[in-house]
Parts: structure tokens; C-alpha cells; sequence
């Protein structure tokens, strides 16, 4: 498939998705004066546009200054640390997700931030102090300064 | 006018002014504001939008004016720490400021690096100054001329906004339409703003709708880490040449007036831009920087380190960015993606913007100008006070900020939210934010269109029932 129409696809998912959903919720609210329009109309008419949209992107007269996902001209050194960043942040965001409603958001957050910055490339020492720094100043800021409740975890409910 | 001038709309302006005086909450939250902004704009690979991003969850428990005079200042903080990175690294933090590297950066390799940074803070200041008077002055013009405006009339100047934003941003006309239907449809899931019936809700899963925040913290935190990982040369090459100001000359007098003549007109330049929708700062900044280039006596000169142009595009930069609260608080249009997020904080706050706001939340809106100008006057302490702090944060290595910023997006997204459902989203929306910058479409146009979305709708019914069409 070419990445025109490979691009196209996604956008053309979503209009199908208002546009079937507008045509379900009705387009025109007719109660038997004058019609009114309906909760519809408008989902109907983004996805409309939105179709459009997909239909012109598809057209081959797009000048595509495609970016590429991953930069040339990079050394063994530079890929490595950019494949280890990447699988860190992949394996960050999921960590954080998961941990937060079990540990509570301080033990989450400190794990998480230690996995991601020693898969940044930090040494070990360093990413342990973010981890510990970090959370405490962010209690210090929000918890205590604002007032503002993040969640503690099941396991804290259970102690 | 003189009516307007001569009414209760003056003691509204007293009220702005006494309000703004006797709160030291509000110079607290500005101060901090313009700090943490300029110090997340200086920090490596981040600009304005991903700064309100990360900051925009802590108006949740303030009091609007505070709460917004506060997300002003991490604006034109973020703005000023563009200009920095610019001037220091030649990193532009996004493309308002590549106008300023043109003359800044070299003026930094020639051992200039203070007098530039100095250069760029007077001339932000002045540009942020001649806004905020600006926008006062036109206040009354503005409101009243926007009274005329029924809902066909809101309706079409937000259709032509959206218009502007996909013919006027940065990539393909194409895909920025497309972007900015994507974001109109990102907007429909919850509860239609009409009939109060559930939409597209996932089996009730998107019943509160996409939220704003994790939207923010996704798209421009989790998007701009993404975007710096997979173009390390943005974040990590900090070209150090002439950046310690080891060889520091005095600048001529004759350059110094050039450079505040370029000033003025880049102030007056950027104002004018500011008010119309889309892409002000970039549009204002190259306009001034093409027009210093085209008065100069010695036009060779730019490129090399000329101070017009360096003093020029700041001003009008600084100018856009706070002309950009006119048809935000006058039309309830907002006009950039940092103004879709400050009118996102204006509806948490209760603040309904439009052109009755200065007369009926005059206090609210004169306080904010006051706060603007207060916010300005900082900005030109903290930039000059601490221009060597901000070149050594400029210098901080990415791998020990991403993680720091990974982690505040999504406590940050969790507090928007109130719940888990802003991580899950933050973290669905940095995906989306990386597919999209991989085929070339910039998420600007989404925030903006998800943002009017609601107000579009409801404008379309109220002028199909009321008989317009």
C-alpha cells in the first residue's frame, strides 16, 4: 500500500465512525411544525469533512516531504542509545499505568523514573537519585502545596 | 467611546488595577509563572505549548485570574526561553523564534552573547508592552464592534478561523484540513452540548469526552520527548561557539537606536498580526525580519549579526504572543493551540469571554491586562538577573530531562483528569502525536478545531433554528 493511502486509512476509520454515528443519531429532529436539527447532524457533518480530507490525501499529487521515523547518519553509539530510550519510554508509560493503582503514585513514579532514566543513558547512581528526588518534589509541590489527592494504591489501602 | 471611558467600565479598570496591586497571591503566581515558563522553554527540545501543556493542570485549583495570569506568564516565559536557546545554542524552540537565530546565533558566536540575550529582553519587553496597551486601547473598539455579531456571525468568524489555521499553518493545506476535522471529531464523544445526549461514548468509556489535558500533556509533552529521541541533533547538539561571552565588545550607538527603532516597528508589526488568527508569531516575526532587512542601510549586514534584525522579530514575536489574548477574550476565539488551552482554563474558571467580558467581568479582564504588564516588567528582571542561569540550563543534557518530563505528563494528565483515564489518554495521544509528526501532519489545527468543536456546533443549531438559513 503506499504511504499516501496508508495515511489516508486512520482518517478515513474516524469519519466513517461520526459519519455512522451521526446517521444513527438522526440528522433532522421533525416535530411535526418545523423540522430541527437533530444530535446528528453536525458528528455527520465533521465526518463528511473529515472523508473529504482522507479522499485528498489519497490524491498522488501530494508533494510528500515524508519525515522519516528514524534519523539517518546516526553512530552505533547514538542508535543504541536512541533504541534504549525508546524501548524505556515504551516500557515507562505501561510501568507507570499498571504500578499506580497497586503501589500508589509515589512508588510508581519513583520506578518508573528510575527505569526510564537509566535506559536515557544515565548511570545507575544518578538515575536512582532523579527517582527519589524527583517524587519528593512533586509531593512536596502538589500533595502538600496544592492539596491535590493522587491516588496511593491498593496495596497502601491494604497496609 | 469616550462614553466607555467615562462609565462603570473605568472603575472596572480601577477595580483590575487594585485587584492585580493588593493580591500578592497573583505576584507570586506571575512571578513563578514567567520563572517556570522561561526555565521549561530554556530546558532542550521544549516549546510554549508542551510548557502551558505540563503546567496547565495546576489552574485546576486556583482562582481564574491567578490561575490564568499565571498560564500567561509560562507563555511568554516559554517565549523568551525560545529566544535563548536560539541566541546560545542555535536551537530554535520552535519556529517563532528561527527569525531571532538568524541574527542571534551569530552575534553569540562573535562573543556578543550577553548583549544579544540583553538585546532580545528589552525587545521582548517592549513588544509585550506595546501589546498590552495596545489591546487596552482597542478593548472598547473591539467589544463593541463584537457586539454586533449574532450567532451567524460567531459562527462564520470561528469557520474562518479554522480556515486560516489550515491554510496558515506550517506543512500541507491537505493534511492541516484534515487535522483540523480530526480534532471536530475528537470533540464529539460525551455529551452533545445541544440535546444533552449520549455520543459516541465506547460503550460509556468516553462519557466525560477526550479530555483537553491529557490531549496537551500527549501531544506536545509525550509528542516533543518522541520528536526529540528520533532527532537527537535538535536536543543534544549545543553548539557551545561564542557562548560564554569570552570576548565581550561594546555595541555602537548608532546599532542600539537601529536596534530600538526595529523594536518599535517590530512591536507595532507583531500587534497587528497578533489579533488575526494563525500562526502570529512566525508570521510576525519573519514579516518584521523581512522588513528591517529591506530598511537597512546595509542589508549584507544580516545574517551576520545585525541587531535590527535581531531586536526587530523579538518584538514582534512578544507582541503577537500577547495580541493573541485580544480575539480570545474579546471573540472567545482562540487563535493558537496556547490559547485553546488558556480558553480551556477560562471555562474551568467560570469566565465566559466574548465581547461583554470587560464590562461585565471587567475586573477579571483589566486585572489580566494589569497582570500582562506586570508579567512583562518580570520578565525583563528575570531574563537580564539570570541570563547565565538560563545558559546553563539551556546546556542540560536531554536524557536527564525527558524522564523528569514523562513523569509530570502523566501526573500532570492524572490530575486533569481526576482519575486514571487522563494517563491512559495522555499516553494513546503521544502515539498519536508520533504518527503524526512521521507523516508530516502538525497537531496545532487539531487542538484548536477540538477545542471550538462544541461552540461550532452549537452556533450551527442556533442559527438553523433560529431561521437564518
Amino acid at each position: 500500500m503506499s504511504p499516501r493511502i496508508f495515511a489516508a486509512v486512520p482518517f478515513l476509520c474516524m469519519a466513517c465512525w461520526a459519519l455512522l454515528a451521526g446517521v444513527r443519531l438522526g440528522l433532522i429532529i421533525n416535530d411535526g411544525n418545523m423540522p430541527f436539527p437533530g444530535p446528528g447532524l453536525w458528528p455527520a457533518l465533521a465526518g463528511t469533512g473529515l472523508l473529504l480530507c482522507a479522499a485528498a490525501l489519497c490524491l498522488p499529487s501530494l508533494r510528500n516531504a515524508r519525515p522519516s521515523l528514524f534519523p539517518p547518519c546516526l553512530n552505533d553509539h547514538e542508535r543504541r542509545t536512541l533504541r534504549a530510550s525508546l524501548i524505556g519510554l515504551a516500557l515507562a508509560c505501561p510501568a507507570w499505568l499498571c504500578l499506580t493503582p497497586l503501589l500508589g503514585w509515589f512508588a510508581a513514579t519513583a520506578a518508573t523514573l528510575c527505569l526510564a532514566a537509566r535506559t536515557a543513558g544515565n548511570h545507575w547512581k544518578t538515575s536512582a537519585l532523579m527517582a527519589v528526588i524527583f517524587p519528593v518534589l512533586l509531593h512536596l509541590a502538589i500533595v502538600r502545596g496544592l492539596g491535590w489527592p493522587l491516588p496511593e494504591g491498593l496495596l497502601r489501602s491494604l497496609l | 467611546m469616550t462614553e466607555w471611558f467615562a462609565s462603570d467600565a473605568m472603575q472596572a479598570v480601577y477595580a483590575g488595577f487594585f485587584t492585580v496591586c493588593g493580591d500578592p497571591l497573583l505576584w507570586l503566581l506571575v512571578t513563578a509563572g514567567t520563572l517556570l515558563g522561561m526555565v521549561v522553554g530554556v530546558l532542550p527540545g521544549f516549546g510554549p505549548p508542551a510548557a502551558m501543556a505540563l503546567l496547565f493542570p495546576l489552574t485546576y485549583v486556583m482562582r481564574p485570574l491567578p490561575g490564568i495570569a499565571m498560564l500567561a506568564g509560562i507563555f511568554y516565559g516559554a517565549k523568551y526561553g525560545g529566544a535563548v536557546t536560539s541566541i546560545l545554542l542555535g536551537i530554535p524552540g520552535e519556529t517563532d523564534a528561527v527569525a531571532t537565530l538568524f541574527e542571534g546565533h551569530p552575534l553569540a558566536r562573535a562573543g556578543k552573547a550577553r548583549q544579544a540575550l540583553a538585546a532580545a529582553t528589552l525587545a521582548s519587553f517592549c513588544g509585550g508592552m506595546t501589546a498590552v496597551l495596545g489591546m487596552a486601547a482597542l478593548a472598547p473598539v473591539l467589544a463593541q464592534a463584537a457586539l454586533y455579531l449574532g450567532p451567524a456571525g460567531r459562527f462564520i468568524l470561528m469557520i474562518a478561523a479554522l480556515a486560516l489555521v489550515a491554510l496558515l499553518s506550517p506543512g500541507n493545506v491537505r493534511r492541516n484540513a484534515a487535522m483540523v476535522f480530526f480534532g471536530l471529531i475528537l470533540a464529539l464523544p460525551g455529551m452533545d452540548p445541544v440535546h444533552g445526549t449520549e455520543r459516541m461514548t465506547l460503550g460509556g468509556h468516553l462519557w466525560g469526552g477526550v479530555e483537553l489535558t491529557s490531549m496537551l500533556l500527549g501531544l506536545f509533552g509525550i509528542g516533543d520527548i518522541l520528536d526529540n529521541l528520533l532527532h537527537p541533533a535538535r536536543a543534544e547538539d549545543t553548539g557551545h561557539a561564542g557562548c560564554e561571552a569570552k570576548h565581550d565588545s561594546s555595541v555602537n550607538r548608532g546599532s542600539r537606536l537601529n536596534a530600538f527603532f526595529a523594536a518599535l516597528r517590530g512591536s507595532l508589526l507583531g500587534f497587528a498580526t497578533g489579533l488575526v488568527p494563525c500562526g502570529a508569531g512566525v508570521t510576525a516575526s519573519f514579516a518584521s525580519y523581512a522588513l528591517e532587512k529591506k530598511l537597512s542601510r546595509r542589508p549584507k549586514s544580516f545574517g551576520r549579526g545585525a541587531w535590527a534584525g535581531l531586536t526587530g522579530p523579538e518584538a514582534s514575536n512578544n507582541a503577537a504572543a500577547v495580541a493573541s489574548f485580544a480575539p480570545l477574550l474579546l471573540l472567545g476565539l482562540p487563535t493558537n493551540p496556547i490559547m485553546a488551552a488558556l480558553l480551556g482554563a477560562l471555562t474551568v474558571g467560570g469566565i465566559v469571554p466574548g465581547p461583554r467580558l470587560p464590562l461585565e467581568q471587567g475586573e477579571f479582564y483589566w486585572g489580566l491586562m494589569f497582570s500582562l504588564a506586570l508579567g512583562n516588567l518580570l520578565l525583563l528582571v528575570l531574563g537580564l538577573g539570570l541570563a547565565r542561569v538560563w545558559a546553563a540550563l539551556a546546556r542540560l543534557p536531554w536524557r536527564l530531562v525527558w524522564p523528569c518530563v514523562l513523569l509530570l505528563c502523566l501526573v500532570g494528565s492524572y490530575m486533569g483528569a481526576g482519575g486514571m483515564e487522563g494517563p491512559i489518554q495522555c499516553v494513546i495521544f503521544g502515539i498519536i502525536s508520533l504518527l503524526l509528526r512521521c507523516g508530516g501532519f502538525s497537531p496545532a489545527p487539531l487542538v484548536l478545531a477540538f477545542v471550538l468543536g462544541p461552540r461550532l456546533e452549537s452556533g450551527l443549531v442556533q442559527m438553523i433554528s433560529g431561521g437564518l438559513f
